[in-house]
């Protein structure tokens, strides 16, 4: 449905995105991960027609984005910074947005209240900003978009309602076929609700799959060899390795059976093969992009 | 419809102006146009609704209601005209409003004209609710010829409010913040008058010749221009002639075209933008040097007063606008670069670049290198040419008197190709001309007066003295027409001891039958060289009595009568014109006699 082609985005010379392309399928939860100033927040954007490129392409079913209203009208958008009209109230930018959308729902509107503690007529400055945040989540629910693209959604949110907003999400992608592309740092909550992965990096896509893809391509080995001087074959790709102990622990970019026949014919005393969380497969993935996690002592 | 045909996109269709974004201006700035309401309220239909039937019927419809389209409307519209500007753009000078107009499903077009739209409404909603109050009131008033008025003030105030408004549009494309907006909307809307003022002051301090004079770039600052020349007059008919309607119409062109400049910049400006001091990449150099050559003028116009006293000295001048450059170049490349840590090669040798430019139009000027302080004009273009010195003696002369016109272009030519020397006794002589083309020229010299020059007439003063102390000139300057008819004769006396009366300090009538007497008495002090020439030599002397002549030309109906009424001073100290003095203390108008 999002097809992304070598898109480059530079702030004066600084580039933010380079040669960035992925792929969002229709009716997936597409999470963008990566640290922080990879360029998710700019990809966002870019997805969004608020940056214009410098180049490539961003289609939506083959229809550009930047410029073309009838594309942005199908999509709604939560910034991580979001911004209101000083004196503006629920119900002030439910009329405006409603101008604009003509697929915004007022009984889903008036629905979604029973879920969201909030007095529409309240001024938006008035409220916390967790509570904002699903002022916005309630706007952008009731505009009933084809693509929801979200920029750190529920940074801010109390466990409960972010369990509430992801199931309400998820009821949308089921019911409507919706398409979210989503970034957060939050791998734990991701990996419960995405079904596609892309790990950015310095403006790059470091890559791209189904979040099974993704862990099926990676194990924790842990193994305790019969010598000391006992080691895994060279060919077999190590993300990284520690020892406690006799313990060996391996992050094997490689599928369990393989890690297991590799193990099995060093005759080890022990071994255990554990998947990983996508957690762990970003911090050794990014290992290999100079962003390993330190041992820092002070 | 289909998903593609709903995303085709018309070129046209793009333009579509939302309404919503319309109205959330209108909702969201009420005090920008609540505020301008209230004012021109106050100012236009409650001024015709207070004043009583006499004072509407002495000042006539047109006297009440078209002077509010003149100064006053100007003020508003420059201030309304940023006020509406800076409101609907301000999205753009924050990244987090930016964005989440941008997100919008709204074309750039469309969101450009929505803007402008609800921006020009801002004021020009306002003057039609104006407009319609005032003439409901002058109709109740039966003041029928109120309408043109009334439309001739709406249409003042609109243009004024279009080509404002369109004018702080461009520059909101130009800038990322607020402040900048609005330092950069008074700066230019002065700059051209101000920066052109400085030059010519400039250029007459180091070029020989050469004058302040009137900046002939004037239309480039719109406010000056039309404070000037947005004006009303009656014709002979008495009917009203809105003088400068053309140059509002030209402005409100001008605005257009502005507004287009600022949708081109628009549809390719970054979101990113916010917050940046000029939000066009490719300006930003420009507006650095820019910057730094208004300062250099301005803060080196400050400096050379107050360091060097004004010396018109090209060092002084040179070290003058090299230091205000520098305050400048340094200060636009910490606001370009948003860091205080500019102090790098490329900001020494940008520097440098600015200051070899100043240098060599300033040694330029000093060796008058394009030769505009030396050129003299031919005679064919003249139509009419003045010469007057500093100590206040003048000639004019018309131009079906081409024997003066020769000897005044041989003064300036012989003042252009002389340099006084320093211990040289020298006054300043003007020469001001009015060519065939309807241009003015003005060229200032320091001619050297010393005694031998005097008697050359091939030398400067030569020539000076030949001109201004010309006897038929002194007549006419001195003497009232021959076919003037007098109107009064009033002698007043400065020094107390020559008033004829005790009470001191008024004006002592002459009786109708002295007046020829008197006159006949100046014009012999002028004849016999006593009264009336120009003297390099003599300093200025405390006039001890004025005599004031006020004389009408012949014409025809009262109303040309008073119009072609002239009156005129002659300032005498004692010990000049005898034959005058005795002459007006035998008839008692100077104490010294009896009456």
């Amino acid at each position: 449905m999002i097809e992304v082609r070598d898109l480059t985005k530079r702030f004066d010379r600084t580039p933010a995105l380079q040669e960035l392309s992925l792929h969002v399928p229709r009716g997936s939860v597409y999470g963008l991960v990566g640290p922080n100033g990879a360029g998710k927040s700019t990809l966002l954007r870019c997805l969004a027609g608020v940056y214009r490129p410098d180049s490539g392409q961003i289609l939506i079913e083959e229809q550009p984005v930047w410029e073309n209203p009838a594309v942005k009208s199908r999509m709604a958008y939560i910034p991580d910074d979001l911004y209101y009209f000083v004196s503006a109230s629920l119900k002030d930018l439910k009329r405006f947005y409603q101008g604009f959308y003509p697929t915004f729902d007022p009984q889903l509107f008036d629905k979604l209240a029973s879920v969201f503690p909030i007095d529409p007529r309240q001024p938006i400055r008035h409220l916390s900003k967790g509570m904002q945040k699903q002022a916005f989540f309630w706007l952008a629910l009731s505009l009933r978009p084809e693509i929801l693209l979200l920029d750190e959604p529920v940074d801010g949110l109390d466990p409960v309602m972010r369990r509430q907003l992801w199931s309400l999400i998820m009821s949308d992608v089921e019911k409507s076929g919706v398409t979210v592309v989503v970034s957060s740092h939050n791998l734990r909550e991701l990996e419960d609700v995405c079904d596609h992965v892309g790990i950015i990096d310095h403006g790059r896509l470091l890559l791209e799959r189904t979040l099974s893809q993704l862990q099926d391509n990676f194990v924790k080995l842990q193994v305790v060899f019969r010598t000391e001087d006992a080691s895994l074959p060279g060919d077999l790709p190590v993300l990284h390795h520690s020892v406690t102990g006799k313990v060996n622990t391996y992050i094997l970019r490689a599928g369990e059976a393989r890690a297991a026949q590799v193990v099995q014919e060093l005759d080890p005393i022990f071994y255990d093969i554990l998947p990983l969380t996508l957690e762990e497969i970003f911090i050794y993935e990014l290992g290999g992009a100079d962003y390993a996690v330190k041992d820092i002592i002070l | 419809m289909s998903w593609e045909v709903q995303t085709m996109r018309s070129k046209i269709s793009s333009y579509k102006p939302s309404l919503p974004v319309m109205w959330k201006n209108f909702t969201r700035y009420w005090p920008i146009w609540g505020s301008y309401l209230a004012i021109w309220l106050l100012l236009l239909p409650l001024t015709l609704l207070r004043e009583n039937d006499e004072w509407i019927v002495n000042m006539g419809e047109s006297g009440i209601i078209l002077p509010f389209g003149q100064q006053i409307g100007v003020v508003f519209s420059v201030i309304y005209g940023f006020l509406s500007a800076a409101a609907v753009w301000s999205y753009l000078y924050n990244h987090r409003s930016a964005s989440l107009y941008h997100a919008l499903p709204v074309s750039r077009e469309g969101m450009f004209l929505s803007h402008t739209l609800s921006g020009l409404g801002l004021t020009v909603l306002p003057n039609v609710v104006v407009f319609l109050l005032s003439w409901l009131i002058c109709m109740g008033r039966g003041l029928i010829g109120a309408t043109p008025c009334l439309l001739g003030w709406l249409g003042a105030v609109c243009l004024q409010n279009l080509f404002f408004f369109c004018f702080a549009t461009l520059l909101a494309m130009l800038t990322g913040n607020l402040p900048t907006h609005a330092v950069l909307y008074a700066v230019l809307n002065l700059a051209v008058f101000v920066c052109e003022s400085l030059i010519r002051i400039f250029a007459a301090m180091l070029t020989r010749g050469l004058t302040e004079g009137e900046p002939l770039l004037v239309f480039l600052s719109p406010p000056v221009r039309m404070f000037r020349e947005y004006n009303y007059n009656y014709n002979e008919e008495r009917i009203v002639d809105l003088l400068g309607y053309p140059m509002l119409l030209a402005y409100a062109a001008a605005g257009v075209i502005l507004l287009v400049l600022a949708l081109l910049l628009y549809r390719r400006r970054d979101t990113e933008r916010a917050g940046d001091v000029i939000a066009v990449p490719f300006l930003r150099p420009v507006a650095k040097y820019c910057f730094t050559f208004g300062c250099a003028l301005v803060l080196g116009w400050i400096l050379h007063q107050v360091i060097f006293q004004g010396r018109e000295s090209l060092i002084c001048v040179l070290c003058s606008l090299l230091l205000g450059g520098l305050i400048g170049y340094l200060a636009a490349a910490m606001l370009l670069k948003k860091s205080f840590r500019v102090f790098d090669k490329k900001t020494v040798a940008g520097f440098c670049v600015f200051a070899l430019v100043v240098t060599a139009g300033l040694v330029g000027m000093k060796t008058d290198v394009f030769g505009a302080g030396r050129w003299v004009p031919r005679a064919d273009q003249l139509s009419r040419a003045e010469v007057y010195c500093q100590n206040g003696y003048y000639a004019w002369l018309a131009d079906d008197d081409p024997a003066k016109l020769d000897t005044i272009l041989a003064l300036h030519q012989a003042s252009a190709a002389q340099r006084p020397g320093e211990e040289d006794a020298t006054v300043t002589c003007t020469i001001e001309y009015s060519l065939t083309d309807g241009r003015m020229l003005r060229r200032a010299f320091e001619v050297s007066c010393e005694p031998q020059e005097l008697a050359d007439p091939s030398r400067p003063a030569g020539l000076l003295n030949r001109l201004l102390n010309d006897p038929d000139h002194l007549m006419d300057r001195i003497l009232p027409p021959a076919d003037a008819r007098l109107a009064s004769i009033a002698v007043y006396a400065h020094e107390e001891d020559l008033n004829p009366k005790a009470d001191p300090y008024q004006y002592e009538y002459a009786n109708t039958k002295d007046f020829q007497p008197l006159l006949d008495a100046i014009r012999e002090d002028v004849l016999a060289g006593d009264y009336g020439r120009w003297d390099p030599y003599t300093d200025y002397r405390e006039p001890a009595y004025t005599i004031e002549i006020e004389y009408a030309l012949p014409t025809s109906g009262s109303a040309a009568y008073y119009a072609r009424t002239r009156s005129y001073s002659l300032d005498f100290s004692r010990d000049e014109a005898p034959r005058t003095f005795a002459l007006l203390q035998e008839l008692g108008y100077l104490r010294g006699s009896k009456r």
